[in-house]
């Protein structure tokens, strides 16, 4: 009679622990995709805390630049995965929005202390809280300066900032 | 001798239904509670794997206008967030004003005021919207609309972008 109960306790040790281990991977799992969501939440934070401010727009060689300001608390990187959008009229009368590419349409440079870098072609700019950059937004076509101008800028991340202006 | 032998047999005998009786049952309830703890596990896995989905699809509005020649509304979406959204066939689209929104299908062959949108990716052409990237959704209204405007945005995933826009 000593082997029975050996055998069936064993058995349900066995269970047990297969138990144990099933409920642990679950768990696991579950605190996994909590601490996603934590990472999701502070991105989603830290993109509201950011605000990218245009302080002024101006005409230079058929390209308009923006002058940029980060009015936020915490950085902005400005590169190839932002999206800069201009909607402008041409000279024939007729609307064109237009998807500018980074380093062949768009371009942009750091401002320090008032004094414009030259423009970048493929360099990424972190704009700190207080930080100034300009966008350079060259149209594929003439465009009719008499006409209001809007250029919209969206970082990888979420951050907009949208202008419309009249060069003349 | 006979009765001594007979007790021994028939201990191990009891010893032996007791062994099967056992394993049955303990056979029986790990399978009840391992099935059990399966489907718990599996529902956590996908909710909380939905959250995050939905959390990780983070679209936002660009910007929007009339596009008068070809009697459509543009909507710019942009995927700022770190995962890919798809598949933008299988989005739901809402559009109106204010005061009312129908529901719009989805068309390969858009015209004017057939009640319908459809699409174009600025990047690679895969009814895919990859982090960073651009779409245009051109809305054709089939009733009048006045400004401001609204359109709705469902993804396959059940996240949603909602825009009131008066270019």
């Amino acid at each position: 009679m000593a082997v029975a109960p050996v055998v069936v306790s064993s058995i349900f040790f066995l269970v047990a622990i297969v138990l144990a281990a099933a409920l642990g991977t679950a768990l696991i799992q579950y605190y996994a995709s909590i601490v996603r969501m934590r990472e999701l939440f502070k991105q989603e934070i830290e993109v509201s805390k950011a605000v990218l401010v245009v302080e002024r727009a101006y005409l230079e060689e058929s390209c308009v630049n923006l002058v940029l300001t980060n009015r936020g608390s915490s950085s902005v990187i400005i590169d190839e995965h932002a999206s800069v959008l201009l909607d402008y009229y041409q000279q024939n009368g007729l609307r064109k929005i237009e998807l500018l590419q980074f380093g062949a349409s768009w371009f942009v440079s750091r401002t320090l202390a008032e004094v414009t870098q030259s423009p970048a072609s493929s360099l990424a700019v972190e704009l700190k809280p207080g930080g100034s950059a300009v966008i350079r937004a060259c149209p594929s076509q003439q465009m009719d300066s008499s006409k209001q101008v809007t250029i919209v800028i969206v970082s990888k991340l979420g951050v907009k900032a949208e202008y419309v202006y009249t060069p003349s | 001798m006979v009765v001594l032998a007979r007790r021994a047999v028939s201990s191990v005998i009891a010893e032996a239904l007791l062994i099967i009786v056992g394993v049955s049952l303990a056979a029986t309830l790990a399978s009840v509670v391992l099935s059990r703890v399966s489907v718990l596990q599996s529902r956590l896995v996908s909710i909380s794997a939905d959250a995050v989905q939905a959390l990780s699809e983070r679209l936002t509005y660009v910007y929007a206008l009339y596009d008068e020649p070809n009697e459509r509304f543009i909507i710019y979406i942009k995927n700022v967030g770190r995962y890919p959204v798809y598949p933008i066939e299988e989005f739901t689209v809402f559009f109106g004003d204010t005061s009312h929104a129908s529901y719009y299908v989805l068309s390969t062959n858009p015209s004017p005021k057939c009640g319908c949108w459809s699409y174009e990716e600025y990047g690679t052409s895969n009814g895919v919207i990859e982090p960073g990237e651009l779409v245009a959704f051109y809305v054709y209204n089939a009733s009048v609309v006045r400004a401001p405007y609204y359109f709705k945005l469902v993804t396959a995933r059940g996240s949603s972008l909602e825009v009131t826009f008066a270019p």
